[in-house]
């Protein structure tokens, strides 16, 4: 900014500078007083700009006690050129002009006038300027100011989740000017929907009194933000008879017309089978639940009362206190979810049917970015599946659950044969956005 | 419960064992005895309590990867020494060791499928343990032991399981395949019954209930069924959207479930007061205060209370879960709720009701 003040010699005062470079202004008036007192001054602008005295500085003369309670001091009066002098600030300074009419306020209209006006002026501004890895947590701000300046960042993010408007603040204490990639707090992120981000920072500059607050402007993210912030990441695999260990036992194939025929699977795989929905066995290949395909033996299951003895197509408690489960499976010809789309091990997950951590539905084909929490990507999942189970909240609530304090669950698909959920396990809690570009 | 420690262990370093190690120094001086020996195993979180004169330690799964070993698990009292075993067995069997404190050890193994860990050994008031497992990172199993026998009595998938506070009754939701889907149906579990005794329609003299295989064992306390037979229209959507919470004497249980977009709160008063436990089912004893509630007519009984009118705060809203319910607590004998009302121009509106258990009514029969 090339500053230019003229000075200002009545009452009001003025003040003429060109402005290119809009946005926070900080200036230096020296006041002259008359007859000894002096009082709270006015700094306004003609664009209406908030301005704002913040400090009352005495020296260099020997006046005492002009703070801005408006006491004069003692005699000698303060008078000539060594008068009073102000810092002045002018937050998010915007007119290209670059005028500002200095006015003493009532009662000392009469008593104070502005000999001279100058100093020096210099910008203080915050912006927001790349948010393209936000899903990771990271934005990138531009602050400047006066060498030595520190201030508070707040960036606020407006968005909305199911229930309506969201409003997401991310503080950053004590932030130098500079260039600087922020890491947002994943945990203090409500989850929701982000179109927009702006905020303020209350920085500090030396040579002045008061913290000079500093609108961070408005800020249209290319891609929304839609945060689910902390999931818990089950693991589904599709077992393989040939990594089961055990006997034989009794099974049983069932086709859409409910004709049966039976035979042997290892007794693991059978349980695994029945467990996971799908398995893959040494001589009949691909094999589905069949309560999962409507040909189960339970009410509004299309082969109920049509199973033959021996065959079971529900989940029992035995009369012996065993865990029972099923033996009866469809043969089916690749392994797809309930998008129809073949699941791809380490890439496809399974949504809830529900909307997710209260922001909204999984499609289809939807990615999701997954971070641990070191603000970068674990890895990328798409949406091939459903789990109507994933849409239960409750276990977010209970202490003792694996998913204690999740803000939703999905099921990731695995490719790990194992014939036991082991080695399976689960992925754990992630943080976790949408979409990730 | 007169104390309870939790560990997360995952991704211990050495600074991480030796903060542990301080803090387990600290513990000396300020905690429980029990507490200090809290044992610690990486991959679980490991939660210690002293229940009675029993130490317990359980464990669940937040981080993922099980640990290739069982973690320690086990219930120690007076009476019995039950303790989860390392080591699977050659058919790849989790083991559990019984030791009472008269008499000779027996082991007990599980499915190596359905248990892929065990997290929980809960003694019931008898000589019985309620085991709690996971066959995976979603769904839940359990198994009912006798002691003295060393065999498994009952068990099954299951989902969220709960234990009353006197250790007698089983809550949980019934399992169904979790990529398929199916309602929220509520099963109780009396650990002091048999298991053709906790079968619904036992002793009502209906024959239709014994044909019914997978219903051997299961007392469905919600959603109704007549007869023991699925209501006839039911859309099936119930969906629970809280904890049980149970009342301090485990003589009643409450939750929320939501239908229809209607939040209920389901009460489930249990078979029996359990003040009178040593006397109870005895028509004969005049000590017991519910002894026309026979052997055969002791069910529990179930009652809701539908949050309509003012009191619906999932109206007109596009979703209606547990975010929803705030809190659910007991006071006496009325329920304290805290429901929360989604506001699209403002903060969330949150209503503080609470619910007379004279306001729930029975249901249909």
């Amino acid at each position: 900014m090339a500053g230019s003040p003229n000075g200002a010699y009545n009452n009001p005062g003025f003040l003429t500078f060109s402005n290119d470079n809009p946005g926070f202004l900080i200036g230096l008036i020296a006041i002259s007083m008359y007859d000894g007192s002096s009082g709270p001054q006015n700094i306004t602008d003609p664009a209406g700009d908030k301005c704002q005295v913040i400090a009352d500085v005495t020296s260099p003369t020997g006046c005492t006690d002009l703070g801005s309670d408006g006491e004069g001091g003692p005699p000698p009066y303060c008078v000539g050129l060594g008068g009073h002098w102000q810092i002045f600030t002018c937050s998010n300074y915007t007119d290209p002009s670059g005028s500002l009419t200095i006015t003493p306020v009532s009662p000392w209209a009469y008593d104070v006038s502005v000999l001279a006006i100058g100093g020096s002026f210099s910008r203080i501004s915050a912006i927001i300027t790349d948010t393209s890895d936000i899903k990771n947590g990271n934005v990138t701000v531009n602050l400047s100011a006066p060498s030595g300046t520190t201030g508070d960042l707040m960036l606020d993010f407006n968005g909305s989740d199911a229930s309506g408007p969201e409003l997401a603040q991310a503080p950053f204490p004590a932030l130098s000017p500079g260039t600087q990639t922020l890491q947002l707090t994943f945990d203090s992120i409500d989850p929701g929907i982000y179109p927009m981000a702006n905020g303020t920072w209350d920085a500090n500059v030396p040579g002045a009194s008061g913290v000079q607050s500093v609108t961070v402007p408005d800020y249209t993210l290319p891609t929304p933000w839609t945060y689910f912030r902390k999931i818990f990441y089950t693991q589904y695999n599709v077992p393989h008879e040939s990594a089961c260990s055990g006997g034989d036992a009794d099974a049983w194939l069932v086709d859409t017309s409910c004709n049966f025929t039976k035979i042997r699977l290892n007794s693991a795989f059978i349980t695994a089978v029945w467990t996971n929905g799908t398995g893959i066995s040494e001589h009949y290949g691909t094999l589905k639940n069949a309560a999962g395909v409507k040909l189960g033996s339970g009410n509004g299951q299309k082969c109920q009362n049509k199973y033959p003895s021996g065959a079971i197509g529900s989940t029992p408690k035995l009369p012996n206190g065993k865990n029972g489960n099923g033996n009866t499976f469809e043969v089916v010809s690749s392994i797809t979810g309930s998008c129809n789309t073949t699941l791809v091990a380490d890439q496809s997950l399974a949504a809830p049917s529900s909307i997710l951590s209260s922001v909204q539905v999984l499609s289809c084909g939807d990615q999701l970015n997954l971070d641990d929490g070191d603000y970068t990507t674990a890895s990328t999942r798409t949406v091939s599946d459903l789990c109507p189970y994933c849409s239960n909240t409750s276990p977010f609530n209970n202490p003792t659950s694996p998913m204690y304090g999740a803000d939703g669950h999905i099921d990731a698909f695995s490719s790990n044969p194992s014939c036991t959920g082991k080695s399976v396990g689960s992925l754990g809690f992630f943080y976790t956005s949408y979409p990730t570009n | 419960m007169k104390s309870q420690t939790v560990y997360d262990a995952k991704g211990m370093h050495w600074k991480s064992i030796i903060l542990i190690f301080v803090c387990q120094l600290v513990l000396i001086f300020n905690a429980p005895v029990f507490a200090q020996n809290c044992p610690i195993t990486t991959a679980v979180r490991t939660i210690c309590k002293q229940i009675g004169n029993a130490e317990v330690v359980s464990v669940s799964s937040p981080f993922g990867a099980y640990p290739k070993s069982q973690p320690v698990v086990y219930w120690h009292d007076d009476e019995w020494k039950i303790d989860m075993l390392p080591n699977l067995t050659s058919d790849g069997e989790l083991s559990m060791k019984i030791t009472p404190h008269n008499g000779s050890m027996k082991i007990v193994n599980f499915d190596a499928v359905l248990f892929v860990q065990v997290d929980s050994i809960t003694r019931n008031q008898g000589d019985g343990v309620i085991v709690i497992g996971e066959p995976n990172g979603m769904s839940s199993v359990f198994s009912i032991v006798d002691l003295k026998l060393g065999k498994i009595m009952a068990g099954g998938l299951l989902y969220e399981p709960s234990i009353s506070p006197d250790r007698r009754f089983l809550l949980y939701k019934n399992w169904y395949l979790p990529h398929v889907g199916g309602e929220n149906q509520y099963v109780l579990y009396d650990t002091l019954k048999t298991l053709e005794e906790n079968t619904c329609g036992y002793g009502e003299n209906n024959p239709e209930y014994k044909r019914k295989s997978d219903q051997i064992g299961i007392t469905q306390v919600y959603p109704y069924q007549a007869n023991c037979l699925e209501e006839e229209g039911d859309t099936d959507d119930n969906n629970g959207i809280s904890n049980f919470i149970w009342s301090s004497d485990s003589s009643k249980v409450v939750f929320a479930d939501v239908k229809s977009g209607i939040i209920s709160l389901i009460l489930v008063k249990m078979p029996h007061d359990d003040s009178d436990k040593n006397l109870d089912r005895d028509k004969e004893h005049e000590g017991d205060r519910d002894r026309g509630r026979d052997r055969y007519n002791d069910r529990p009984q179930t009652l809701t209370y539908k949050f309509v009118g003012t009191q619906n705060v999932c109206a007109g809203a596009a979703t209606c879960d547990s975010n929803n319910v705030h809190s659910i607590a007991w006071n006496g004998d009325s329920v304290n709720v805290s429901l929360v009302q989604a506001n699209s121009t403002g903060p969330a509106i949150v209503k503080n009701l609470t619910i007379p258990l004279s306001k729930f009514v029975p249901l249909a029969k």
